[in-house]
């Protein structure tokens, strides 16, 4: 084997120019997939923590007709047991609990379909961090009786500011309506800003107030726990007391999310599978026009004794050797730029409205998890390996005959 | 005196039907332990066939080969590989040297295919290299080498085998005069001193001259086989 090793590796250098070039393609390709997967990771990581941390939690609980009829009749069947249950969860980490209905917002000139969001600020800031993504003012002061926090494109559209008044008009328990006139307090940002757009923040005691309701009224309560893995477990555990409402995790409440989660996993797949296909190509071709240039020494080793399986093993060894030179570079150089990127981050702040728009952060941390770089590992080898089959069946193929008449 | 080569009613068709050529016709003779002999003849005479068959390079169409007491026809591929490896040491007209290994590495590879030990390895190709010439061009390339110490390193690779016979077909073609006078004397000081059996097939008149037998062939026939 130690021979075979010594042939395998001096014919891959004996055109040296060809094997940098084959490695340096290896490298190239498995640097590119790797840093395009730190990319999408770290994007996709940004938006899920986006949106858990600003908008979903981990677990929502809602009443089960409220997904299908968000009005405001659809509450929380039973808000004192759903309350113990979080308490005595020792996964749970906070919640808050909203009133949330769709309304309509007015100004002098003109009026928009919104979702109003009372919250209890101090529970919500505990919790959730929509109230510290406040660009211009505060969730909420002192300062006014009734205040409102609206999104910046909103703000934008409606040519919102500071201290602006706007009429928030929505539909009460007992199916009247009703309006008030608030104040803008704050304009915040979220990341998001399809969801800027449609969510308006207000203090659940004041809209209690415009409701006239002297029972707390909670359409959506959102918690947080230890462990985002958990989210099923903490699920299971809370509809062991949980009978009369919904409980959802963070993907079964934003299908978006969901199907942003399986399709990322897809991408990955897909590109993994484009390079190492490629890769696979690459290696095949090489070993093949190798094969071809010395099918006469082949023949030569076959008439002198060497069996088709040391054949056989001399020419996969040759295509390992690109591969297991070739893919740890790769693999060490993408590691250590998505190492770099996942501490410093990747600036894309020139894309910053783009980014925005989807929910991104600008700033992109690259993260892979450590699996995929063994999944890469295992792939390679494989596909080093099955790029050798060819080349090597050609070269058990070899006549010595031909070999000796050729000389 | 021992048979180390054997053949018995040989032939060997190329082709079928109305293109069909036979290479070798009803071919019988033998070859014994230390001979020094050529198979000679014009181009298609079938000494190249002759030598393919008695490698165990190539299966007869009819006939047999017995190559050191083993009838080769009962033997498998893998086997027959082997046997070749075990058995039989071949000096090609080009040399044929593992471009990227060393003379010396040369020279032991097949000793590696029979996993012959370490020490032993060293002690054979060291003495044979000398003794033919190359001491210190050990760690040489073929591409360093001169056509005629190429051909001599495929020789102790041959040898340094130690097989039963060594088949060199037109070993000396590519060589210039003092090159091939030198292979010569080498091939024909072994068969002497160490009772070494060579078969070559040639045109080369320097190897007939120094050939004990010459068999002559003729459109797949032995028309004469002289002893001198």
């Amino acid at each position: 084997m130690k021979t075979l090793l010594k042939i395998s590796w001096r014919n891959c250098w004996k055109s040296p120019l060809r094997t940098g070039i084959v490695i340096g393609s290896i490298i190239v390709g498995i640097w590119s997939s790797i840093f395009m997967m730190g990319f999408m990771d770290g994007m996709m990581t940004s938006r899920k923590n986006n949106v858990i941390n600003t908008r979903l939690g981990h677990i929502q609980i809602h009443s089960p007709e409220y997904e299908y009829d968000p009005n405001i009749l659809n509450s929380v069947k039973d808000r004192e047991k759903v309350i113990q249950a979080l308490e005595n969860n020792p996964h749970v980490v906070g919640y808050t609990d909203r009133f949330v209905t769709e309304g309509v917002l007015k100004t002098a000139r003109e009026q928009r379909g919104i979702k109003i969001n009372g919250i209890d600020v101090e529970k919500d800031a505990a919790t959730l961090l929509i109230s510290e993504k406040a660009d211009q003012g505060s969730f909420f002061g002192e300062e006014f009786k009734y205040p409102v926090a609206v999104g910046d494109k909103l703000a934008k559209e409606l040519k919102l500011e500071i201290g602006s008044k706007v009429s928030l008009s929505l539909t009460k328990p007992d199916s009247t309506q009703t309006s008030k006139n608030f104040k803008v307090a704050a304009i915040y940002k979220s990341g998001d800003a399809a969801y800027d757009n449609y969510n308006i923040f207000v203090p659940k005691e004041a809209i209690y107030k415009v409701i006239k309701s002297d029972e707390p009224i909670v359409h959506e309560i959102i918690v947080k726990i230890d462990d985002i893995e958990k989210a099923d477990e903490v699920k299971a555990e809370l509809l062991k007391s949980i009978k009369s409402d919904e409980v959802l995790t963070w993907l079964e409440a934003d299908p978006y999310s969901a199907y942003a989660e399986d399709s990322y996993g897809m991408m990955m797949f897909i590109l993994m599978t484009v390079i190492i296909v490629a890769l696979l190509f690459g290696i095949l071709n090489t070993v093949i026009m190798s094969v071809l240039e010395r099918k006469r020494e082949i023949g030569v080793l076959r008439s002198i004794g060497m069996t088709k399986k040391k054949v056989w093993a001399m020419i996969t060894l040759e295509s390992l050797i690109f591969g297991l030179v070739g893919g740890p570079l790769g693999i060490l150089t993408g590691w250590a730029t998505t190492a770099y990127f996942g501490k410093y981050g990747f600036d894309l702040s020139s894309y910053g409205e783009a980014m925005e728009a989807y929910g991104l952060d600008t700033i992109v941390y690259f993260n892979i998890p450590v699996e995929y770089y063994f999944i890469y590992s295992f792939l390679i080898v494989i596909a080093t390996v099955i790029g050798s089959l060819i080349p090597a069946y050609i070269a058990t193929r070899v006549n010595p005959i031909e070999a000796i008449r050729s000389i | 005196m021992e048979n180390v080569i054997e053949t018995k009613n040989l032939n060997k068709v190329f082709g079928i039907g109305d293109l069909a050529i036979k290479a070798l016709d009803d071919v019988n003779f033998h070859i014994q332990k230390g001979e020094f002999t050529a198979l000679v003849g014009p181009s298609g005479s079938g000494k190249t066939t002759l030598l393919n068959m008695i490698g165990g390079l190539d299966e007869p169409t009819s006939g047999n080969v017995i190559l050191d007491g083993q009838d080769i026809s009962q033997l498998k591929k893998s086997e027959m590989t082997k046997f070749r490896q075990d058995h039989i040491g071949f000096v090609f007209q080009a040399y044929n040297l593992i471009p990227v290994l060393s003379a010396y590495e040369n020279a032991e590879f097949i000793m590696l295919l029979q996993n012959v030990p370490a020490k032993e390895r060293k002690e054979r190709v060291y003495k044979l290299l000398e003794e033919v010439g190359l001491k210190g061009k050990e760690k040489n390339k073929p591409g360093e080498m001169s056509g005629g110490q190429q051909q001599r390193v495929a020789v102790v690779r041959a040898l340094a085998a130690q097989p039963a016979y060594i088949l060199a077909d037109e070993p000396t073609a590519n060589l210039d005069s003092k090159s091939t006078s030198d292979l010569l004397d080498l091939m024909y000081r072994l068969n002497q001193e160490e009772n070494m059996t060579f078969i070559f097939a040639t045109h080369d008149q320097r190897v007939m001259d120094r050939a004990k037998r010459i068999v002559y062939l003729e459109d797949g026939k032995i028309i004469k086989d002289e002893v001198h």
